[in-house]
């Protein structure tokens, strides 16, 4: 199985530095998402390893070997594409047998691979249908077939549920998840929808601007984010951002923004930063009673939010603070609370870069 | 509501189209009756009498024309040549189409450097041709360098390579056609399909037979049957070079319809001709389209 190396590999567009010295490794059998917003490069690194772009610099190395200067057609890669990109004028049962149809391989053999695929993806009763006639989950289904016909070393997926619906996406996670299984082989996927990262990789690298900004399993990301642009983009429920300023007294750390005061207990010494933006997620926002409350919201909305109400506060504050709060709180609208923020889970940011000051 | 203006709306709809095909009747409809009209009667402006005047002679000059050897060589002589462009002009124009369609280096210069013979006016086409194919001109004496002989042929009057600058100055001025649709019918092409196509390890050559070939062949066929019409019409390069000579050997369709018409004011005889022609284009074409274009719907 193969262990896929990249080094330093950088891409430039003309001015756009696409890509900026990416060093990556991926062990055997992981199925590791690429996540981060439109223009990040990820699709480009994907399509790099696939050999459809040449990095300007840099090296991919599959077991060992740069496969740099072989043609995608070399490498023996699946790759299932955001588009899809069934053969349109072939049915279902040509569409997957194509890549062994090129190898001149005897026809019964290949039939035989058709029918073993087709009974692994549920896809038997396509067979003879047109891709223009299946619902984009079968379509889905037909062109991941396609790509386990040549039994392909590792796979490369494009953004493989960005044409589905919302309840589809779901159903074929747990397809490619359980394909992953059965298979044992090395997927990595692109996305720019956290949640399908958060769902289904065994581990998540963020990418912004051409750089990777943080790698590893997704729920170490999500507890401990790297910067602002990570902990802002990787969640649910987007973190609460409250900028503000570092008040540094005598014999402790205070951040101030809005109506909310937090002492900093775990800062000794002195920040080098007057200005800093505050981070914390909806589920580290606490409405208590007790007396050492970090400040005081007054309630703008209440939001269902499954099993669970969002708390909408107005602390004065450019955002309000959202809070995600036991179903059995329901404060009305225009009520004060008492806010608490759990002091391990809270961030400090710096707010011209986004870099972590804290903890 | 929306029934009753639909309704309205659709008897302004027939005002509003009526000039037009009022046009249409003076441009194609009474045209077209006065030449079936023409087809059956004995008519020459020379004899001195009305067409509405004219003797009714049935099939008579359809039979003429058809057993006339001239206009056999002319017909069988046109579709030919057209084919010979046809075969050329596709072939250049895929080569082209999928050279520029990549990432090559000095496209956006070559690209409208490339289709400019399709804006050149037929005569200048012509012009250049008689120039360059003239006994003294650049043709022969390119020729005659690179083979270090005296070399003097006179184009335009040899049996044989009359046709010659002829058939070159039409792939000329028509490849870019073929080129510019082909071109287009690539750029439409689903990049993941061929990237896909490209992964499972199918060669360029598999690509384009099994995926591009197939997905353009409806583009392919509107090709060829827009530059096969154009091909058969063809009369102007002929009549600025060999004016159909020497003797008939380069006549055209056209040429020979127009000579016969305009020379020898046989307007009856030719009108039988125009329409034989008609009806060898329509069956030819529908053959041909319904072949390529129906056949798997």
């Amino acid at each position: 199985m193969p262990h896929i190396v990249l080094q330093e590999i950088s891409k430039r567009y003309g001015d756009l530095n696409v890509l900026d010295n990416i060093n990556l490794e991926i062990k055997d059998g992981e199925l590791c998402a690429i996540v981060g917003p439109s223009g990040s490069g990820k699709t480009t690194l994907l399509n790099i390893v696939a050999g459809f772009i040449k990095p300007d610099k840099g090296n991919v190395i599959v077991d060992g070997k740069s496969i740099n200067h072989l043609d995608p057609r070399e490498r023996n890669i699946g790759m299932v594409f955001q588009e899809i990109g069934l053969f349109s004028h072939m049915n279902v049962r040509r569409n997957i047998s194509f890549g062994l149809e090129i190898k001149k391989n005897e026809k019964q053999e290949v039939e035989k691979r058709v029918q073993e695929i087709a009974e692994k993806l549920k896809i038997q009763h396509l067979l003879d249908k047109k891709p223009n006639l299946l619902s984009g989950g079968e379509a889905q289904r037909v062109a991941i077939g396609r790509t386990l016909i040549t039994n392909p070393s590792f796979f490369l997926l494009d953004e493989p549920l960005g044409n589905l619906d919302a309840n589809l996406r779901g159903e074929m996670l747990a397809e490619i998840k359980k394909l992953h299984m059965t298979l044992k082989k090395t997927f990595i996927y692109v996305t720019h929808d956290q949640e399908q990262a958060l769902a289904a990789a065994d581990r998540v690298i963020i990418m912004q601007d051409g750089r990777i900004t943080q790698d590893g399993p997704p729920k170490a990301v999500y507890l401990n984010p790297a910067n602002k642009f990570v902990a802002e983009f990787f969640g649910v429920l987007p973190m609460n951002m409250i900028n503000g300023e570092i008040v540094q007294t005598e014999d402790k750390t205070l951040f101030k923004g809005g109506r909310l005061t937090v002492h900093l207990k775990k800062i000794k010494q002195p920040l080098k930063t007057t200005q800093a933006t505050l981070g914390v997620r909806p589920e580290n926002v606490l409405i208590t009673n007790i007396i050492s409350e970090d400040g005081v919201g007054e309630v703008t909305a209440v939001e269902v939010f499954g099993d669970k109400n969002l708390v909408y506060l107005d602390i004065e504050s450019t955002h309000s603070l959202v809070a995600l709060v036991d179903s059995k709180i329901r404060p009305n609208i225009k009520e004060r609370m008492k806010i608490k923020l759990r002091e391990d889970k809270t961030f400090l940011f710096y707010p011209e870069n986004g870099e972590r000051v804290y903890p | 509501m929306t029934n009753s203006a639909g309704r309205k709306s659709l008897s302004s709809n027939v005002l509003m189209i009526l000039p037009v095909q009022f046009i249409m009747l003076f441009l194609i409809i009474i045209p077209t009756i006065l030449v079936i009209w023409f087809s059956v009667i004995n008519f020459q402006p020379t004899f001195g009498k009305p067409f509405w005047e004219s003797q009714f002679v049935g099939l008579d000059n359809y039979a003429k024309i058809l057993s006339n050897i001239e206009f056999i060589n002319a017909v069988a002589r046109t579709i030919s040549v057209s084919l010979m462009c046809l075969a050329v002009e596709f072939l250049l124009g895929l080569v082209i189409a999928s050279i520029l369609i990549g990432n090559i280096y000095g496209k956006k210069f070559l690209f409208p450097l490339l289709i400019i013979p399709l804006m050149i006016a037929p005569i200048v086409i012509g012009n250049n041709f008689w120039l360059m194919f003239s006994a003294n001109g650049p043709v022969n004496q390119i020729v005659g360098l690179i083979l270090n002989i005296e070399f003097r042929v006179s184009w335009f009057t040899h049996p044989q390579f009359a046709l010659i600058p002829i058939i070159l100055s039409e792939i000329w001025h028509w490849y870019p056609l073929t080129f510019l649709i082909l071109f287009s019918g690539f750029a439409g092409l689903s990049i993941s399909e061929i990237r896909a196509a490209e992964i499972l390890g199918a060669s360029e050559w598999q690509i384009f037979w099994r995926i591009k070939f197939p997905k353009l062949k409806g583009v392919i066929a509107i090709a060829l049957v827009i530059r096969m019409m154009e091909a058969l019409k063809v009369f102007d390069v002929i009549y600025l070079l060999t004016q159909g000579g020497p003797g008939t050997l380069t006549e055209s369709i056209s040429f020979y319809l127009f000579k016969h018409g305009f020379t020898y004011s046989k307007i009856s005889f030719i009108s039988a001709g125009a329409w034989i022609i008609l009806f060898i284009c329509l069956v030819g074409f529908s053959l041909a389209l319904k072949s390529v274009l129906f056949k798997e719907r």
